[in-house]
């Protein structure tokens, strides 16, 4: 028993310095973690999805998110109303983060044949978002107490008209207000996500790492010819566009074009960006579509944002 | 009890132990590095279907390590828990725990089947 408390003590410790902490940003919140935690299991996109957390030991705590559709969605009567239906477990002074205009919670919750759990909900108006946390009650002490003191206080909400950075493992991507998530592949050492705004607007990004190890294989401009998603276009690089090559950075301009005979079929103007970061032993690739009216700024963006604000 | 009067084993080692087990390199017949990798040769015992057809009891195999490969073989030295060698290999690399995990896991589980290394493990 002493043991047991010893150990708690001891890990307690550990999870308050201030350097054990890393933090997942996923579709517009982010939640502090400490480094041993790790996303399960990710499912849903932009409007409802979950997040579940975890450790070596098994799950810890799952985040959902609902993004209602009606304009006049009221955060606060939705929470009290769920409140409501477990009226003997309401428990007062929920976790309030920045942002969130209402919240509120149940502790030892029991739902059919689970175990018990606390729920925490909060709305935030700005993000537009209602978020869902559920944390099991048979999780270590430690943990509980810092998920329930540290994590959800801490948890941030980006406005939908704003730049979102999104953060998973160890990569970090910032995206320009707008573009809306459409498919990742999340693979050790190979990240990539795929972004799209509107119809003609399509981001990927990408981080491999150790570069040196990927680039000793694969020379820059091959680790696009494998794109990490299934693509209709190909890319036909264009006479007018910029090219430059060098041994650590590489950008060229080009069209992504429906295959032969139908390439005249809204060819789509497409910008790519590579360059090896010593600093952190990455690849950092951009693949912007855009229309043939737009700029390719966009790239560029996410680039600069990669590398930590140097292009 | 099985089928066949067998009663099967249960060695498997939890997570937590096997995290906290201390990797130990083998006695190498030869060592050699060359253009940033490193070679080392182990004696092999063949399995005895091999031996049944004629082939040598022991025969000696060769494994070259890249860059990060030595990293790990080097830090099992017997003293250092797997978990040790996940912390540091993750802050050398800039990765996150769960990324350094599954490789440096993954490596060694391979150096394990390739006779690289033994693990010590506390009872």
């Amino acid at each position: 028993m002493a043991e047991d408390r010893k150990q708690n003590e001891e890990k307690m410790g550990k999870m308050s310095q201030k350097n054990e902490t890393d933090f997942i940003s996923w579709q517009g919140f982010r939640i502090p973690l400490m480094r041993e935690w790790r996303p399960l299991k990710i499912e849903g996109g932009f409007r409802k999805g979950s997040v579940a957390i975890g450790d070596v030991s098994g799950p810890l705590f799952e985040i959902r998110w609902v993004r209602p559709d009606a304009a006049d969605f009221d955060g606060r009567a939705w929470i009290s109303r769920n409140k409501e239906r477990s009226s003997d477990n309401i428990a007062s002074a929920p976790p309030r983060p920045q942002g969130f205009s209402s919240v509120g919670w149940i502790k030892e919750f029991e739902d059919k044949g689970s175990s018990k759990k606390t729920v925490w909900w909060g709305y935030s108006v700005e993000g537009m978002v209602l978020i869902e946390i559920v944390v099991g009650e048979i999780i270590d002490k430690p943990s509980y107490e810092w998920i329930i003191s540290e994590a959800i206080p801490s948890l941030k909400v980006s406005k939908p008209d704003e730049e979102w950075i999104w953060r998973i493992f160890s990569a970090q991507f910032s995206v320009p207000a707008g573009f809306v998530l459409e498919r990742h592949r999340l693979n050790n050492g190979d990240m990539s996500l795929c972004f799209t705004r509107g119809k003609k607007e399509r981001l990927v990004m990408r981080q491999v790492y150790p570069a040196d190890l990927a680039v000793g294989r694969r020379s820059l401009e091959k680790w696009f010819d494998e794109s990490p998603f299934r693509e209709s276009r190909k890319f036909r690089e264009a006479k007018d566009g910029v090219r430059c090559e060098r041994k650590k950075d590489f950008t060229v301009d080009g069209w992504k074009l429906v295959p032969f005979p139908f390439g005249f079929v809204r060819p789509r103007r497409c910008r790519r960006l590579a360059a090896v970061d010593d600093a952190s032993d990455r690849i950092f690739m951009t693949e912007y579509e855009y229309g043939k009216r737009d700029s390719g700024e966009a790239a560029e963006f996410a680039m600069k944002k990669m590398r930590g604000g140097v292009l | 009890m099985n089928l066949f009067g067998n009663v099967p084993k249960n060695d498997a080692m939890g997570r937590a132990a096997a995290l906290n087990a201390c990797p130990v390199r083998t006695n190498a017949v030869k060592t050699e590095e060359k253009k940033d990798k490193l070679y080392v040769t182990v004696l092999f015992m063949r399995p005895k279907w091999q031996q049944w057809l004629g082939a040598e009891e022991k025969c000696q195999r060769t494994f070259g390590l890249d860059k990060y490969g030595v990293e790990v073989y080097r830090a099992c030295d017997g003293g250092t828990s797997v978990k040790k060698i996940v912390d540091v290999f993750a802050e050398n690399h800039k990765m996150s725990i769960a990324e350094a995990e599954i490789s440096v896991c993954q490596f060694i589980k391979t150096l394990l089947i390739k006779g690289l290394i033994v693990m010590q493990v506390e009872k």
